[in-house]
């Protein structure tokens, strides 16, 4: 644990950690679909200035970032390499058997490389600067149109509320219990494949016990405060939509018609 | 088995951005056979502080010495094994660690990961469920079956039966009722008189009071004082100035004190106060 980034909120007041979490969720995604518009390098520059900027705005210090990419660095490069060796095409001054190496192959793997850090900058962006709590808002809104094909949007809002604030408790629980077994004499990551998943075996049986204890805990705690089911109820978080999200979209809007524009 | 602790200082995510300390140069020794409680607030650094004291957290500076074997920031994981049966941990809410099928093979898998073979870690269990004083019908049941203090007795179970010689119980009894509170506190009592080394964290002044001889008060990280309940709990202004609170027993002698009787040092245990009250109220009844 503790070093993954991933769905790790830093506190703070800049314009991103402020703005709306429905345009902020709406954005990322946006982007990541315009990523795939770039493919050239004036296009990957601006949308690097684009995400850099962001970043600044946001206040949050860039090491973050660094060390969010660090656990994928391996799956990037494997992919990078790949996409450099099976590039076909363009003059190939190296090949050997069926991998080959070009003009062609080296920019199509800096472009990949490009890609997934932009990706993965601007949705680290996201989940730093907005509490886990207002993105499930987030999406318990986005969500709400599927209400016309009777999915149950409130249930699936309020399980996803539920599981977020739940993930640092269980990932203590976890920490506690594994511990807990280690002062037993549990070797964890020791040992041949066959004893190092029968070591799991104490970790997960009580985990999963006292998630069932806190379901049923909770439950209780839930409908002797009134809840019962998702219909009739008010809301005590609202969103507000500002002019500074509408703001955003634009601003999104106007970068992929730049990209659109750009690209060769 | 004694214990030093030489300036330990432990960093969380020492090399990350949201690096915060546990603990601040921390120096002190418990000697072999003592009973040392361990008091400070919430967020203190208790808990990695005995985390420290079986190796489960290693010092980020500073140096441990437990027994013939010393910790350093360098010191590597695979050869701290023998130490984690010198040295038995009962966490907090230790019934959160069951998962065996029944009550006897759980207890006795501390034991087979030393090495104990089956049938000798299964009477080692047995003995350890007589001294919980569970009874013995429940050995084949499932530890889920149990009451929530009956799961308490058989999780300390497991961990008594590695047969440590220093025992670190990180608030054992909270959550439990008056009497299985005092039980508990009695076995603790008992294993200490036989020649264990007890180390207690505890909000509880009562039972620092009456079962300890060494007490550690921790505040964020550091320690304030390495001192005796007797010297502690009659330090008034320090007690006040660090949000800690007196025993009963110290609580009323001090308002007695306001009234008039005299007691040359504050009593801490129920015991010491009747001593220091009956020939004063003796000499009232004659005089």
């Amino acid at each position: 644990m503790g070093k993954l980034l991933i769905g790790r909120y830093i506190p703070g007041d800049s314009l991103i950690h402020r703005l709306d979490p429905r345009g902020k969720f709406i954005a990322t995604f946006f982007f990541v679909a315009i990523v795939f518009l770039a493919n050239n390098w004036l296009t990957y520059l601006v949308l690097a200035v684009f995400v850099a900027i962001c970043i600044l705005l946001s206040q949050v210090s860039l090491s973050f970032f660094i060390k969010g990419i660090r656990p994928m660095i391996f799956l990037i490069l494997f992919t990078v390499v790949l996409q450099i060796l099976f590039t076909p095409g363009g003059h190939p001054f190296w090949h050997w058997g069926i991998f080959s190496l070009s003009k062609l192959s080296l920019i199509n793997g800096a472009f990949i490389f490009m890609r997934f850090l932009l990706i993965i900058f601007i949705s680290t962006l996201l989940t730093l600067t907005t509490m886990p709590l207002q993105l499930a808002d987030a999406i318990e809104a986005l969500l709400k149109p599927l209400r016309l094909v009777h999915f149950p949007v409130d249930e699936v809002a309020l399980m996803l509320s539920i599981a977020l604030q739940f993930i640092p408790l269980l990932s203590d629980e976890t920490t506690k219990i594994m511990n807990a077994q280690r002062a037993r004499g549990v070797d964890f990551g020791s040992g041949n494949l066959l004893k190092q998943i029968k070591a799991v075996i104490p970790i997960l049986i009580p985990l999963f016990v006292s998630s069932f204890n806190i379901a049923y805990d909770l439950s209780i705690a839930m409908e002797s405060r009134g809840y019962h089911g998702s219909e009739g109820r008010s809301k005590y978080r609202i969103l507000h939509w500002q002019l500074q999200d509408s703001l955003v979209l634009v601003v999104f809007l106007a970068l992929a018609g730049g990209l659109i524009y750009l690209r060769s | 088995m004694a214990i030093t602790f030489q300036h330990v200082t432990h960093i969380y995510q020492a090399d990350g951005p949201l690096a915060y300390t546990g603990l601040d140069d921390v120096s002190f020794t418990i000697v072999p056979g003592s009973f040392t409680a361990i008091i400070g607030q919430t967020g203190s650094g208790k808990s990695t502080l005995v985390q420290h004291l079986n190796a489960l957290l290693k010092p980020t500076q500073g140096q441990i010495q437990i027994g013939e074997r010393l910790i350093t920031p360098e010191s590597k994981d695979k050869h701290l094994k023998p130490l984690r049966r010198k040295v038995g941990m009962v966490f907090q809410f230790p019934e959160a660690q069951l998962f065996e099928e029944t009550v006897l093979k759980d207890i006795s898998f501390g034991p087979q990961n030393f090495g104990v073979s089956v049938s000798e870690a299964e009477k080692i269990a047995r003995e350890m469920l007589d001294l919980v004083r569970l009874p013995t019908e429940v050995a084949d049941k499932s530890p889920f079956d149990l009451s929530g203090g009956q799961m308490r007795r058989v999780a300390i179970a497991g961990v008594l039966a590695l047969q440590p010689e220093v025992l670190v119980l990180d608030e054992p009894t909270a959550g439990l009722d008056p009497q299985g509170h005092l039980e508990l506190m009695e076995l603790f009592a008992d294993l200490h008189r036989q020649g264990k080394t007890i180390i207690l964290i505890s909000h509880q002044m009562e039972d620092v009071a009456n079962y300890s001889q060494q007490v550690l008060v921790l505040e964020q990280g550091k320690l304030l004082r390495d001192t005796n309940p007797e010297e502690l709990f009659s330090d008034s202004d320090f007690i006040k100035k660090h949000h800690l609170q007196q025993p009963e027993s110290s609580r009323f002698a001090r308002r007695l004190a306001e009234r008039g009787f005299e007691f040359p040092s504050l009593p801490v245990t129920p015991d010491q106060l009747v001593q220091a009250l009956l020939p004063q109220l003796g000499e009232e009844k004659h005089g």
